[in-house]
């Protein structure tokens, strides 16, 4: 970790790897946008190019010179990457700026761009399983602007003017920014570092206040389906984001091969093909969706062996071994993120957002070897004893 | 990176992938059936049912030491099905090589299927389908999969027709296995940070069953292309989604590469000719992608799909044709195809950074040509390909007046 004058720390790390490749990353932990889908849009519309440049140069560009840049969009914050071959840094440093600098927010691709965002949301709804994790978000949390998630809602994309947009993008694009970057050659690193100080000069990350959750429900709500399976599932109001590792380690053992829920409802009993545990984190808070597909005429048998388990789980823990597989399995996922550069990048990343001891890409694995058995439990009843929103099923 | 192989003493072939990881060990056992390849029992799906009762218990473990040691060796254990292999694969820290070869070891051969668990899994497979039935990305491929099949066994779902699938017995099963699952229709793939040395060390130890004698599965033969096939169905959902397919030769022979170089150069980057007018500048669909699907006998099918919205579909399709029809006379500009080497370049470097997808790529590589050189030959093709050559094949393989064109949406045809 560097700390430059202008006060901006850079993670910047050489990757020994002599493969040639270099990752750079900036990403922009989510304010509340004042409409839901906006920051997706904007960030999509980000990726189609800098003024005087369309896309399709831009990216051919690029290519050319062995870089890939993306954009992406979770419930927790914005990013924009350039990876690729050392030997193209140069341009793609170059071309990164002119797009930070001076981005188009062309008319016709904010038209264009809207109308896939729309198709996404209606491609997800295609889908049951998909359908009904839209559908119990929106019950989950109170508050409308997480409720949608970050694709947003077709309702609110429709009223989007490009305006606002343009308008987020220069209040919010020079603030809580988080930068790295990964590579063979040092004085590329300086170079990264150089180029990020020039856009960026402070490095926060401020958490927002917890997002309110819906108040529980205690009827099982049932709602027509868009499939032949009903869709059935449980939630319930998640830790705050500090949590966010335990809540991981959690979910993963619950839904994992040798885990209570895979085993009760699919290996004995043959009730589901897909069961498991979904965490939903949003900005501010976290809920968690316990789900199966299932039979429709099974639906309550599979609510009653998941609810069985689950209180099993909050009164007495994890089994030992699940929990030590669990974590080791964690280890070996990270050591996997760990093998790329742009993974190693973004676990540093991760590790700066969450405050995390060690901010290089290891703080998780340290927060993993600290982590017992009582604190998954005290994590379990906190969540599945109090912390139950109610059941949806879609048939 | 160094990539070997050998036949060990038990008779295994065995490919070393010396790379894509530091402390990990990607393990996977590639066995040559796959659903196009189930011979007597073609249309049943038995190479997935098989797929999914090798986790249900062996001589020396039953279904919850099976997943309990694989989740103690931290290991994402699974397995997956396709139209030419079915593959089983763990990935463990290097340390644990030898445990995690033991367990993917007794799983793929020393299988017992209890009976007891047959009826179960035949269930959960029921449930997967009906899943599959309700997805509609499920169903244009199969769709297409049908459309493009008279004869070959690709024809069939991976997961069986239901009525066939319904009739397997766990004697059908068993019959199958102990066909198939034997050298040198199965070879165990290792990857990451290994040595040979250390892994022929531990893999020549294991119990594997006497080689199969006589000809393994093959997928059975389809004719010769010679026209234009369309199918459409209607289906209650929000958008239409197409997809276009081609056979064409396997992927890894040069003339496979350079098909595969032309589509990605028409279809399969943000600034490919073909994306670039059809999503951006004419808007008719709202994604476009390219993708390539082994059906095992050296032939490869080359696909486009689409998701547009209701009344786009003609127009989608004009414009797939046109763009065919135009590459194939006026190919690629030099700076174009050069700014696409290049790309691809990129790619192939960054895929190398994972042992999973090594193990996997020189798995399939190796069952399909039984050569450790196949990967290495492809990369030194797709670097001297010319842009001449790759739009010869592209006029030999992909026309409008061949290929399966389907749709799925509403208002696309009979339910």
């Amino acid at each position: 970790m560097n700390k430059k004058a202008t006060g901006l720390p850079v993670f910047s790390q050489l990757s020994g790897r002599g493969d040639g490749l270099f990752s750079f990353q900036c990403f922009f932990p989510l304010p509340r946008p004042d409409t839901p889908g906006l920051v997706r849009l904007m960030t999509q519309l980000l990726g189609d190019g800098p003024k005087g440049m369309r896309a399709n140069r831009l990216y051919s560009r690029l290519g050319a010179n062995g870089c890939d840049l993306r954009v992406s969009t979770s419930d927790l914050g914005w990013s924009i990457s350039v990876e690729g071959r050392s030997e193209g840094a140069g341009v793609a440093r170059e071309l990164l700026g002119r797009l930070l600098l001076a981005p188009a927010f062309r008319k016709e691709a904010f038209r264009r761009e809207r109308s896939r965002q729309i198709a996404a949301i209606r491609e997800q709804d295609d889908n049951p399983l998909y359908y009904a994790f839209r559908l119990m978000r929106q019950r989950c949390f109170a508050d409308p602007l997480i409720a949608h998630g970050s694709l947003g809602t077709i309702e609110s994309l429709v009223r989007l003017r490009r305006s606002e947009l343009v308008d987020f993008f220069k209040k919010e694009q020079c603030r809580d920014v988080l930068v790295g970057w990964a590579g063979d050659d040092k004085g590329q690193g300086e170079a990264w570092h150089q180029f990020a100080c020039k856009f960026w000069h402070t490095q926060a990350v401020v958490h927002s206040a917890p997002s309110p959750l819906a108040a529980p429900w205690h009827e099982v709500l049932r709602l027509p389906g868009k499939g032949e399976q009903a869709v059935v599932q449980l939630g319930f109001a998640g830790p705050g984001l500090e949590e966010s590792t335990v809540l991981s380690v959690l979910s993963s053992a619950l839904s994992a091969m040798d885990g209570p829920l895979f085993r009760e409802v699919r290996e004995k009993r043959g009730l589901a093909y897909s069961v498991g545990v979904r965490p939903v984190r949003a900005v501010g808070g976290t809920a968690v969706v316990v789900f199966a597909s299932c039979e429709p005429a099974k639906v309550d048998e599979v609510i009653k062996v998941l609810r069985g388990e689950l209180e099993r789980v909050s009164q007495q823990g994890l089994c030992p071994l699940l929990f030590e597989g669990t974590c080791k399995s964690f280890g070996n996922r990270f050591q996997r993120q760990r093998d790329s550069i742009g993974g190693r990048v973004g676990l540093a990343m991760g590790d700066l957002f969450f405050g995390r001891e060690g901010k290089d890409g290891d703080g998780i694995v340290r927060e993993l070897s600290r982590l017992q058995l009582t604190d998954i439990k005290a994590l379990a009843t906190n969540v599945f004893q109090r912390g139950s929103l109610g059941d949806m099923v879609l048939a | 990176m160094k990539v070997q192989s050998r036949i060990l003493d038990n008779g295994l072939p065995l490919v070393v992938v010396e790379g894509g990881s530091e402390h990990l060990a990607a393990v996977q056992f590639h066995v040559s059936v796959g659903s196009a390849k189930e011979g007597r029992w073609a249309g049943g799906g038995l190479s997935h049912f098989v797929e999914h009762l090798l986790f249900k218990g062996t001589k020396r473990r039953n279904w919850m030491e099976i997943n309990s040691e694989a989740g103690r060796l931290g290991g994402d254990a699974n397995a997956y099905t396709s139209f030419e292999r079915t593959v089983y694969h763990l990935q463990v820290a290097n340390g644990d090589l030898a445990p995690a070869l033991d367990l993917l070891n007794d799983q793929v051969f020393h299988s017992t299927f209890p009976d007891e668990e047959f009826e179960r899994e035949r269930e959960v497979i029921n449930r997967e389908r009906v899943m599959g039935q309700d997805d509609p990305d499920w169903q244009i491929f199969e769709l297409g999969m049908a459309t493009m099949f008279k004869r070959h066994g690709a024809r069939f779902p991976i997961i069986g027709e239901d009525d066939i699938f319904r009739a397997l017995s766990v004697d059908d099963v068993r019959e199958f296995h102990s066909t198939y699952y034997r050298p040198p229709q199965v070879a165990l793939v290792v990857a990451g940070g290994v040595k040979m040395d250390e892994v022929v060390r531990v893999a020549n130890v294991l119990q594997v069953p006497v080689a199969l004698e006589g000809e393994g599965a093959t997928a059975g033969p389809e004719g010769p292309v010679v026209e234009r096939r369309e199918s459409r169905r209607s289906r209650d959902c929000d958008l239409v989604r197409g997809w276009i397919g081609f056979r064409g030769p396997s992927a890894f022979t040069r003339e496979g590469v350079a098909l595969g170089m032309a589509l990605n150069a028409l279809a399969g980057t943000r600034f490919s000719q073909m994306d670039v007018d059809l999503v951006e500048r004419r808007a008719v669909a709202h994604e476009l992608d390219v993708s390539s699907i082994d059906v095992g006998g050296g032939e490869q099918l080359y696909v486009f799909s689409y998701l547009a919205d209701c009344g786009k579909r003609e127009a989608v399709e004009a414009a797939v044709a046109e763009h065919l029809g135009r590459a194939a006379i006026n190919g690629f500009s030099n700076r174009e195809w050069e700014g696409f080497r290049c790309y691809g370049q990129f790619g192939r470097a960054r895929s190398k950074q994972f042992a999973n997808h090594l193990a996997d790529v020189h798995g399939a590589a190796w069952m399909a040509t039984g050569s450790v050189e196949s990967v290495a030959e492809c990369e030194s093709w797709h670097d001297s390909m010319t842009a001449e050559e790759s739009v010869e094949a592209l006029g030999r393989y992909c026309r409008a007046d061949l290929g399966v064109w389907v749709s799925l949406g509403p208002g696309e045809g009979q339910a």
